[in-house]
Formats: structure tokens, sequence, C-alpha cells
């Protein structure tokens, strides 16, 4: 019998704003990061009624359509190419050699919309322990920012986003996970890199000429700046544009303080290039890889500290433009988005 | 009927949906068997299934 741990997450990009495209792609989210749940904007009328001691009921009516969500996961190497093409803007998957797919994912100027269907159980009375399935359908959501912790554990990546609609009109699609070995992506396997950074091609990783060493977690937070109030039909969204410029802030706590470059970076206000490379396990040629290149940061704040005798750096960095700004790639088994 | 695997994970664990779920694990590529309904509902889904009944195979 099922319970509330059959329960699941699945994900498509949609061709057309708001149409349901069938999810396909299901996610390993977390529990606690996860929340999907229609916000409507609820209007009370305020005409007084002789009599009344309390607002009218009758006099409630909703005026626009809105759905709030948020997903977390911890990030792996393979199952999550869709995730990052909605994040991102742009993905695309090339071969690299035999059984070893490079995803690519830039900054596009629309942010792609997507539907996401909540697998959910009602429970039964209090005389049993059964439950009923019910799908929870969003449609037209778009990620109105993220953020990706590259934590003292393992890279975890959290995402709010905003939905046109949700319903239950949906039949539930089958989940299907990875059952190839993958492993969440391990501290012990980062590295962080600055100075020259060389983006990645379509088959190539991206490379930073500068290993740094001695940090305790990174940070990297997207804004999409989305104007989320386009009046659509039947009070429905419109589909959100962009209200203005992204941000990107990148955090690097902890960095222990062994010269004076990122407060020479600040004081001349000059770029600072970034890169964060993940590697995973052994794929037929290489490993795994989730790579993060930001091609130039300044430096917005830096502060000094000293932890358990060891002088460190809490630094933020303000994403700028350049030719292509943001680059996460992911090296995978994984034939396709 | 039969269905073929080609979803972009390879080898994946599938949960169809119910009252009871029911579990497989596939392989990439691997031709297996479901009911009609199963089939249904897991041909919804292309980019991860595709029927592999005998005239397909053929072709």
């Amino acid at each position: 019998m099922a319970t509330t741990l059959d329960r699941a997450v699945i994900i498509k990009k949609e061709s057309t704003f708001g149409t349901y495209p069938t999810v396909d792609r299901a996610l390993e989210y977390l529990d606690g990061d996860t929340s999907i749940n229609p916000k409507p904007n609820i209007y009370q009328g305020q005409g007084l009624r002789a009599g009344a001691l309390l607002p009218d009921g009758s006099r409630r009516v909703i005026t626009k359509y809105n759905t709030e969500g948020s997903l977390g996961v911890e990030c792996l190497a393979k199952g999550q190419g869709t995730l990052w093409e909605i994040l991102m803007g742009s993905g695309a998957s090339n071969l690299v050699s035999t059984g070893v797919y490079q995803q690519v994912f830039t900054m596009a100027a629309q942010i792609p919309s997507f539907s996401i269907q909540e697998q959910w159980f009602l429970v039964g009375t209090d005389l049993v322990d059964t439950f009923t399935a019910a799908t929870y359908t969003t449609y037209g959501a778009m990620v109105t920012d993220w953020e990706l912790s590259m934590t003292e554990d393992v890279a975890v990546l959290k995402v709010n986003f905003a939905g046109r609609k949700t319903d239950t009109a949906q039949s539930a699609v089958a989940v299907t996970l990875p059952s190839t070995a993958t492993t969440p992506l391990s501290r012990a396997n980062l590295s962080f890199s600055t100075g020259t950074l060389v983006p990645a091609t379509t088959t190539t990783l991206a490379s930073a000429s500068t290993a740094l060493t001695g940090f305790d977690s990174i940070t990297v937070k997207v804004n999409n700046n989305l104007n989320l109030d386009r009046p659509g039909t039947n009070g429905l969204r419109g589909k959100p544009v962009p209200a203005g410029v992204r941000e990107i802030e990148v955090t690097i706590s902890g960095l222990e303080h062994r010269d004076a470059t990122f407060e020479t970076a600040r004081d001349a206000q000059t770029a600072v290039s970034f890169l964060t490379d993940y590697t995973g396990l052994a794929l037929t040629t290489g490993n795994e890889h989730l790579q993060v290149a930001i091609a130039d940061l300044r430096v917005e704040d830096v502060v000094k500290k000293v932890e358990n005798g060891v002088p460190k750096q809490d630094l933020t960095l303000k994403g700028q433009q350049a030719t292509t700004p943001m680059q996460v790639v992911i090296r995978t088994a994984d034939t396709a988005l | 009927m039969k269905i073929r695997n080609i979803h972009p994970c390879g080898d994946v664990v599938v949960i169809l949906p119910g009252e009871t779920p029911k579990q497989l694990d596939v392989k990439r590529g691997e031709v297996f068997t479901v009911t009609k309904a199963e089939a249904a509902v897991l041909l919804s889904t292309p980019d991860n299934f595709e029927a592999a009944d005998e005239a397909k195979d053929k072709e």
C-alpha cells in the first residue's frame, strides 16, 4: 500500500507558457526545502452591511491566481539537467566520448517556464493507515531565484518559483529515478579557482589559473528579477518578463586570510573570476563534474575574523555583465538533459 | 505490452503510480512487459520510454 514515502516531484520544461507538457524528470527532492501551494490574491468585500459584526463570507473573491513553490535537492551529476535548464535559461548536452556527455547551461534572455507535478497522499481516518493518491500539478512555473550552497558537506540547490495555476486535473506519471551509481557531490572533491578563466566549450570543462584552498563554504545566489504582475486571462498570470537585470551574489565563507588579494580587489574594484569544480564518480572516461563559472565578480564586502585561531575572511561578491556571464557545467553519463 | 527504456539516465527505477505503487528496475535499453494501462502511463513520457512491440522491432 502507498504511504507518504511514495511522494514524488516531477518536472518538465514547457514549450508554451502554462501548457502542460507531461512531466518526466523526477527529482530526489529534500522534503524540508520543498513546498508547493496555491497562494491566490483574495479580495474581501469592504461594503458595510447593516448588522454585520464580521466581514461577509459571501463577499470574498479571488482576483488573481498564483502558486508559490520552493524546491530543494542535493546536487547530483545525473537526472538534474532539466532543473538546471529552467534555472539558467539555456542548456545543451553534447557527447564528449563514449558514455560521457557534457551539459552546459548559460543565462538566456528568456527564462523557460515549466510544469511541476507533486504526487501527494491523503491519509485515511484515525482507524486506518491507508493513503489515497492525490496529484497536484502546477503550470506556468518560473524560477524567481535560486541558491547553490557548496556546504561543508555536499552541494545543495534551493529554488523558489512562482506558478500560474495549480490543479488536480492531470494523471500521475511514472516516477523514474536513476539507479546507476551516482553520489551527492562532496566537499572533499570541491575545488575553487580564480585568475584567468577559460569558459567551458560544448565538450571541454572550464578552467581557471589560480586554485585557492582553505575555505569553509561557498554560496551562489541568482535572482532572476522577474515581473510576476503581468495580468493574464481569467485571473491567471501573464508570462513573467525580466523586470530588470539579474543579480548574482557569491559569498565565500571562512576563506583563510593568507594575503590581501581580495582586499586589493575590493579597493580597486577589479574583476575577480570564479570557478568551482566538484568531481564525482568515474565515468567511462574521466569523472562526473559540476562546475560553476562566473566571468566577472566584484568584491562588495570583506569581513575579517579569527576562528579557532585561524584568520579568515567572509567575502561577498557581485556578478557583472560579461560575454558569457555564467556557466554551469555538468559532466554526466546522462544522454540528454 | 512491451516497453523499451530509453531514459536519458540509463538504468532507472520506475515507480508506477497507484494506491499500491509497483516498482521496476530496468536497465538502459531493456525491453520489459507491463499491462496495457501501465504502458499508457509510461508512454505518456516519450523521452523516457517507447513501445517495443514486434512491429517496431522489425523496423
